[in-house]
């Protein structure tokens, strides 16, 4: 076979290859697949708009729900002041005034029994200011610490008697030769 | 606009209106180019089918990249470009494919069976009654072409693209785009000569 022979096989060879045409209809399923990428992307940016929102509406919940720490109860308890101030709640001032005023009763360093009356009281919500006052017992006269007089006797010493030490001698073996 | 008043229309001014949103330009685009498009994947993937899903994955890649348009070259040569990138990517994924399931049975000139079956199944009937037993011979050469050449004989032996745009697509100066056309025909006819003195 001569050389342009083999040139016009080859041409025809490639334009077989090369002769295929594409399906009909390709302008419609690529605006089809355009469009339905562009939902796909809306769907998808709806989603993630709503997941953030979500998640943020869930942060300020937890943010929220963290707060200053507050003992266990009702939300009241919260802000009354503590049981160390009992002096300021009326239904606890009896018993604390009686133990300064020290009168005959309980032994020292044994506190005062609060009756159940009392507890209640304490653990009361404090009245307004006006109420407070009113509430407030006079103070009973403060009676003289009575102080036994110190009885001084004489105090019997003894006379101390020391003994002589004795000390033995000291005996000392002779070394062992070596061996 | 109308599809008609489009056509009329350069491939820049509808460029111009797709930018802006108007999907019946981008589509008389589509209209334009898609047979430059399909043969483009064509050369590159060698399956009509492969080379039809190529060309659309290019569309929507171009719709999608034409804010980047910026004009320097024709919409035509960019368009092929992306098409050209798209299929390799085929290609590559293709091959591999055809690796891992197809048993590597070979000719003995080398030529994978695989391809030779794809070109074959094209075969007219009046070329298989002029000389199937040549023209399958051919179509094995060109199919064991090394790419760089078979990309480019197939390119420029479609008549569908100038030089300079088969430069752009293979990312190469027209100078060697032409040798390697050269190239691939003296190779094809060295194998060809030796066949045929070996036919009865």
């Amino acid at each position: 076979m001569k050389d342009p022979e083999l040139d016009e096989s080859i041409d025809r060879a490639v334009r077989e290859l090369m002769s295929a045409e594409p399906r009909p209809g390709m302008r419609h399923r690529v605006l089809a697949r355009l469009e339905s990428r562009q939902v796909r992307w809306l769907t998808v940016r709806r989603l993630a708009g709503s997941l953030a929102l979500a998640s943020a509406v869930l942060v300020v919940f937890v943010l929220a729900g963290r707060g200053p720490e507050t003992p266990p109860g009702d939300g009241s308890a919260a802000l009354r002041p503590p049981l160390t101030r009992l002096e300021h709640v009326p239904g606890a001032v009896v018993p604390i005034v009686a133990e300064r005023t020290m009168p005959p009763g309980p032994a020292r360093g044994t506190q005062p029994a609060l009756s159940v009356p009392d507890v209640f009281a304490a653990v009361a919500p404090d009245p307004p200011p006006a109420e407070r006052v009113e509430a407030i017992p006079a103070l009973e006269p403060i009676l003289p610490l009575a102080v036994a007089r110190l009885e001084t006797e004489g105090i019997a010493m003894r006379e101390f008697g020391v003994l002589p030490l004795t000390i033995d001698e000291l005996q000392i073996e002779p070394l062992s030769p070596p061996r | 606009m109308t599809v008609t008043e489009g056509a009329r229309c350069s491939d820049l001014d509808l460029v111009r209106r797709a930018q802006d949103g108007d999907t019946d330009a981008f589509g008389e685009l589509i209209d334009r180019h898609r047979r430059a498009v399909f043969r483009a994947a064509l050369a590159a993937v060698r399956s009509p089918a492969d080379a039809d899903d190529v060309a659309q994955e290019a569309f929507v890649t171009a719709y999608r990249k034409l804010g980047s348009f910026r004009g320097d070259s024709s919409f035509k040569t960019w368009l092929l470009t992306i098409a050209w990138n798209r299929a390799l990517d085929r290609r590559k994924s293709v091959l591999r494919w055809l690796r891992q399931t197809v048993t590597p049975h070979e000719d003995a000139d080398g030529t994978p069976r695989g391809i030779e079956h794809i070109a074959s199944g094209r075969l007219s009937q009046e070329e298989r009654l002029a000389g199937a037993e040549f023209q399958q011979a051919l179509r094995r050469q060109i199919a064991a072409l090394p790419r760089k050449m078979r990309d480019a004989l197939l390119l420029a032996g479609s008549g569908e693209y100038s030089y300079e745009e088969i430069g752009r697509m293979l990312g190469c100066p027209v100078g060697t785009v032409k040798w390697r056309v050269f190239e691939a025909r003296r190779v094809l006819k060295e194998k060809l000569d030796r066949k045929l003195r070996n036919l009865p």
